[in-house]
């Protein structure tokens, strides 16, 4: 345990030594955040409620989304991608140390410092703007809101780390991964809440993992959703977790069987 | 006149360091603390064209900084250079036209492309005439014995066959002045061998003036008559190879062969010793008694041979630099 | 200026050769980049098609704006491109090369990785362009000249804010993701910058000039720009190109006097 413990502080104090580096990726994420909370903000100007949302409650989805942000999507996984490329993979192979569990450690040293962040940007945010927001304080709600993050964050692990994976076997792994970051922004949630879609697209989107990531827990946290709806939507979750750890680990066989039999 | 000229070149600069561990890391985040390294600290030389000089030293010694400067590619903090009469940090059309920089760990050629994709590009960047870049390629590529690798890409290439090509287009501007950082390092023994051939030849063919940096003494022994030896940014000897020797080990080597085993407590009164096995020994003797011993120990042992030497360059040039720290 | 013409189409050729032998990851990106311009675009749609109007835009004028964002963003990721390399030029010791050619390092640096792929993509993008530019019945040259003027004031500040990414990259290695600050700096300009709340259109407007580089073009077509707004984007961006030239030649300077 003390070694992850280890692994951990170091990945804190990577941050830390590149800190221009991160400040910039905070300042991306505040960026980004202000193009959609204005986009919103801009079309509550002139209307009451559009696709059933208030002002209040679109605006509250988009700082939560942005939360989700901080919380699923910030990763150290794809790191791997070059550790495969230049060979220190096998490290893994010649070192008492987990792969799966190295990785995780990292992610997590990863998002606690992301969050914190989080939490004094839309601090100040949410004291420069005023906007109306939603403060939810209902456990029945909060709950099934932390689980549902939690889920998440394991489905974006996996997935990330599948991906990663691919570059035992080719060149570019980075394709695969920016492709999936478009797809989130685009489609799971991270630019507007997807229900607002054609209730077709919408149900087919539902069923890929993406939503997962960022609209489910958001909308979840407003508070609005139906108990089947909230029913299917953590069978789906549980399905994915299930399907994507057993592909992962899958994955992580063949990877390194590939690796010590090509030896690249 | 001198193709190359250094007064009193100096170059220092500023790194700063952090305290090991996690709090190491939040102290560096307010508070970083700056010193200065002096990577070459005061050193003067002429080079006359067409001269092979080798740079020699340990690791952080001032030889890459140094070649970096007279290529233009650092300003140096004080002191004059210049490079066929130009200043080179002003790195003027000229002064480019005319050099060319080799290093042995890093490559300009495109890594998925065939070489001669990369040696087009070359041709356009330096302007080269179609007929001298046809026949430049042609005789560099027969000198070095590749002609059949060039369209095959890069990354398929070994190491050694990458290099002769780096080494291709590098010269396919028939460069006046040659730099080469480590032009040796990583390649196999027979792979070596040709790289020093190749050198030799070429600056033989083409009278270029090549200054060499290696820590290879092979390198530089088999083509340098004339060697720079750098440490701590400062140069210890500038002179020629064979007179090392002289200057730095005024001492000779005795080697004899015994009849039988000897006690080593009976050789130590000779001189240092520096190999013994039972029946062979290597002394060390100061030049003006080299006769003297010599006589001594033939008379005293039963001697089978006797060798008298000068001592080997590497050990010399260990000797300077394990004296100078 | 002919051999930089010829420098360039040997470099833009070799590049697309190399892109050529990781021919999966091109179509994906491809894809990408193709399903984040639809998905936005429809977001837009669905958007303004229910609340009739944004910040006073009419659903056509705002797909306009959106368009002549993208136009000026393929121009630049397609000619520097470049650009997303250098960091990897820098740390890796390979700028060393730039530096010893005959061949000027600036342009070595931006333009030397031109991505021909991004034609594809630029193509039915002017004619989407032109489409709206005929159903918004755009009347009159001024308004062509001033869209046409506005948009190369626009590519001109895209041109100094990679000069002035690069210097950074020169300046400090710790920075890896500063052409991706540009670009979701400009992402702002997606929208028309009348959406956002002072002072941050002020801010955006004025002084990071993304109004100037995505929302100028488009009010410029559509009559909407006033002659002094004009003069000032020209003069801003005379002002900030030389600032990022100037930069630039102090990156160098202290490259050169810096590293080891």
């Amino acid at each position: 345990m003390k070694k992850y413990w280890e692994v951990f502080k170091i990945t804190w104090q990577q941050l830390l030594i590149y800190r221009v580096n991160f400040a910039l990726w905070r300042l991306r994420t505040i960026l980004q955040l202000l193009l959609v909370y204005f986009i919103w903000w801009s079309v509550f100007q002139s209307q009451d409620k559009v696709f059933g949302y208030t002002t209040a409650s679109i605006l509250t989805y988009v700082l939560v989304a942005a939360l989700m942000r901080a919380v699923v999507l910030s990763t150290r996984v794809t790191d791997m991608i070059d550790s495969i490329n230049s060979g220190n993979i096998v490290n893994f192979l010649i070192k008492p140390l987990g792969f799966i569990r190295y990785y995780l450690t990292r992610d997590i040293a990863d998002k606690l410092f992301n969050i914190g962040f989080y939490i004094a940007e839309v601090s100040l945010l949410i004291l420069l703007l005023k906007p109306p927001i939603i403060i939810q304080t209902k456990l029945p709600v909060l709950i099934p809101f932390f689980i549902a993050t939690l889920g998440g964050l394991v489905i974006y692990f996996c997935i990330n780390f599948i991906v990663s994976l691919t570059a035992f076997w080719v060149e570019n792994s980075w394709g695969p991964l920016f492709l999936m970051s478009v797809f989130l922004e685009s489609l799971g949630g991270g630019l507007f809440p997807i229900d607002i879609l054609p209730k077709p697209l919408f149900d087919i989107l539902m069923l890929t993992p993406f939503p997962y990531l960022i609209y489910f827990p958001a909308k979840l946290y407003l508070g609005s959703m139906s108990y089947s709806e909230i029913i299917s939507g953590f069978s789906i979750i549980f399905i994915w977790i299930t399907v994507l750890v057993a592909l992962m680990r899958v994955s992580i066989n063949a990877g390194f069987r590939h690796f010590s039999a090509v030896g690249n | 006149m001198s193709v190359i000229s250094v007064k009193n070149l100096k170059k220092y600069y500023q790194v700063y360091q952090k305290e090991p561990g996690f709090w190491g890391s939040i102290q560096a985040l307010f508070l970083r603390k700056y010193y200065n390294i002096k990577a070459v600290d005061g050193i003067s030389f002429e080079i006359p064209e067409g001269e092979l000089v080798g740079f020699i030293g340990p690791n952080g010694a001032g030889k890459t900084t140094t070649l970096k400067v007279l290529s233009g590619l650092l300003y140096p903090t004080s002191g004059e250079v210049r490079v066929l009469g130009l200043k080179p940090f002003e790195r003027q059309k000229q002064f480019q036209a005319n050099i060319s920089l080799i290093m042995g760990q890093k490559n300009q050629l495109w890594w998925d492309l065939p070489a001669w994709d990369s040696f087009i590009l070359n041709k356009e960047i330096y302007e080269i005439d179609e007929g001298i870049f046809k026949k430049n390629v042609a005789k560099l590529s027969e000198m070095l014995g590749v002609e059949d690798i060039l369209k095959i890409p890069v990354r398929k290439l070994s190491l050694g066959q990458r290099m002769k090509c780096e080494l291709i287009v590098a010269l396919l501007h028939s460069p006046k002045v040659l730099f080469l950082d480590e032009p040796t390092i990583g390649l196999d023994v027979v792979a070596q061998k040709n790289m020093r051939d190749f050198i030799k030849e070429y600056n033989e063919e083409f009278r270029a003036t090549v200054i060499l940096t290696s820590h290879y003494m092979g390198d530089v022994k088999e083509l340098c008559k004339r060697v720079i030896i750098i440490n701590e940014g400062e140069i210890l000897y500038d002179g020629s190879l064979v007179s090392i020797v002289n200057k730095f080990a005024p001492y000779k080597v005795i080697k004899v062969d015994f009849e039988k085993e000897v006690d080593v407590e009976k050789l130590k009164e000779f001189g240092e010793i520096e190999k013994y096995s039972g029946n062979f020994v290597e002394v060390r003797i100061k030049k003006g008694e080299v006769f003297a011993t010599a006589t001594k120990l033939l008379s005293e042992f039963d001697v089978v041979d006797l060798n008298i030497e000068d001592p080997a360059i590497e050990d010399i040039v260990r000797d300077i630099f394990n004296a100078a720290k | 200026m002919k051999k930089y013409l010829k420098v360039w189409w040997l470099y833009t050729i070799n590049s697309f050769e190399v892109q050529l032998n990781v021919r999966w990851g091109l179509i994906l990106f491809l894809f990408a980049k193709i399903l984040r311009f639809a998905a936005f675009a429809f977001f837009l749609v669905v958007l303004v098609s229910s609340t009739k109007v944004l910040a006073g835009y009419s659903l056509d004028q705002v797909i306009l704006f959106f368009l002549s964002f993208n136009l000026l963003d393929i121009l630049s990721q397609l000619l520097f491109r470049e650009v997303y390399r250098f960091r990897a030029a820098v740390v890796s010791g390979n700028f060393d090369f730039y530096l010893i050619k005959p061949l000027n390092p600036l342009f070595r640096s931006l333009f030397t990785g031109a991505d021909l792929l991004d034609f594809i993509t630029l193509i039915p993008l002017l004619l989407a362009v032109a489409y709206f530019i005929n159903k918004l019945q755009v009347v009159g040259m001024i308004n062509l000249v001033g869209f046409f003027l506005m948009l190369l004031v626009g590519f001109l500040v895209a041109l100094s804010f990679h000069i002035l990414v690069l210097s950074l990259g020169i300046l400090t290695t710790e920075v890896d993701n500063a052409i991706f600050i540009y670009r979701d700096l400009i992402g702002m300009g997606r929208v028309p910058v009348d959406i956002y709340m002072e002072p941050i259109r002020g801010l955006i407007t004025f002084i990071i000039p993304v109004g100037i580089m995505m929302t100028f073009p488009a009010k410029a077509l559509m009559g909407l720009l006033t002659w002094p707004l004009m003069i000032y984007a020209v003069l801003f961006v005379s002002f900030l190109l030389y600032l990022s030239l100037k930069t630039w030649q102090f990156a160098i300077k202290r490259y050169s006097s810096a590293s080891s």
